[in-house]
């Protein structure tokens, strides 16, 4: 009879491995400012399609953010933005499989290999050559600085990215 | 043609998150998952003189917790 209960126990409560793992939050910026709970001591991330994903007990403080088809440069760009909820000395794993050989020898322009990833930049970068855009079919006001015009109206967006490493 | 420089870009992505990680007190780790010796040997002269960890697994087997667990664990001594 004990041991029946224990297995209905066992159903209705689901074992809390991999509690701390979950799947389904990928950062962006609006759950960054909602959620205040830092110090984490494990991200990682790498290819989903590829990698496994690994079941994390409870009482370690974890993300997963692999991504499928998520390539370095990719990871680089999501713990550039997101590395603050780790605690100090956290550890990022990234794991790599045969595809990483193929960028080893690829060689980028310099131009290119500054992209805005995260939504809130590109938008931020799109609003600004928008404006830029429209200026320069407006005689009167293509006679004014319009860069200057926008930062100052913006505030500070000239500080988020430089402008000669934006391609949009 | 063209005006900007051309860089290697696994090895220029792979110091720029070293250095990054590294000024902001975390620790970089790279597991290389391959089964080919030729493709190792080709790899691991990108991580050299990089500051961080890099572990070489032969099997997507020995990918698990456990694996992790030892990383983690070194690094809270």
């Amino acid at each position: 009879m004990r041991r029946f209960l224990s297995i209905i126990d066992r159903l209705l409560k689901p074992e809390e491995t991999g509690k701390s793992l979950n799947p389904n939050i990928y950062p962006n910026n609006q759950w960054y400012r909602e959620h205040t709970e830092r110090n984490f001591d494990l991200v990682i991330l790498g290819d989903a399609d590829k990698i496994p994903r690994l079941q994390i007990p409870s009482g370690i403080k974890a993300f997963d953010w692999s991504l499928s088809g998520q390539n370095l440069q990719w990871d680089f760009n999501v713990i550039k933005h997101f590395f603050s909820v780790l605690k100090p000395e956290g550890l990022v794993v990234f794991p790599l499989t045969d595809s990483f050989v193929a960028d080893i020898y690829k060689k980028v322009d310099e131009r290119r290999y500054y992209i805005p990833m995260m939504p809130y930049f590109f938008t931020q970068s799109k609003v600004k050559m928008t404006f830029i855009r429209i200026c320069k079919h407006i005689p009167i006001l293509a006679r004014f600085p319009f860069k200057n015009i926008f930062n100052t109206l913006v505030g500070g967006g000239q500080n988020l990215h430089k402008s000669g490493n934006v391609n949009i | 043609m063209g005006g900007g420089k051309t860089y290697i870009k696994a090895e220029m992505l792979i110091s720029e998150i070293c250095s990054f990680l590294a000024e902001r007190d975390l620790r970089p780790y790279f597991i290389f998952i391959s089964e080919n010796k030729e493709i190792i040997e080709m790899t691991l002269p990108v991580f050299e003189g990089k500051i961080c960890g890099v572990r070489l697994l032969n099997s997507i087997k020995d990918y698990n917790w456990e694996t992790l667990k030892k990383i983690l664990d070194n690094g809270n001594k």
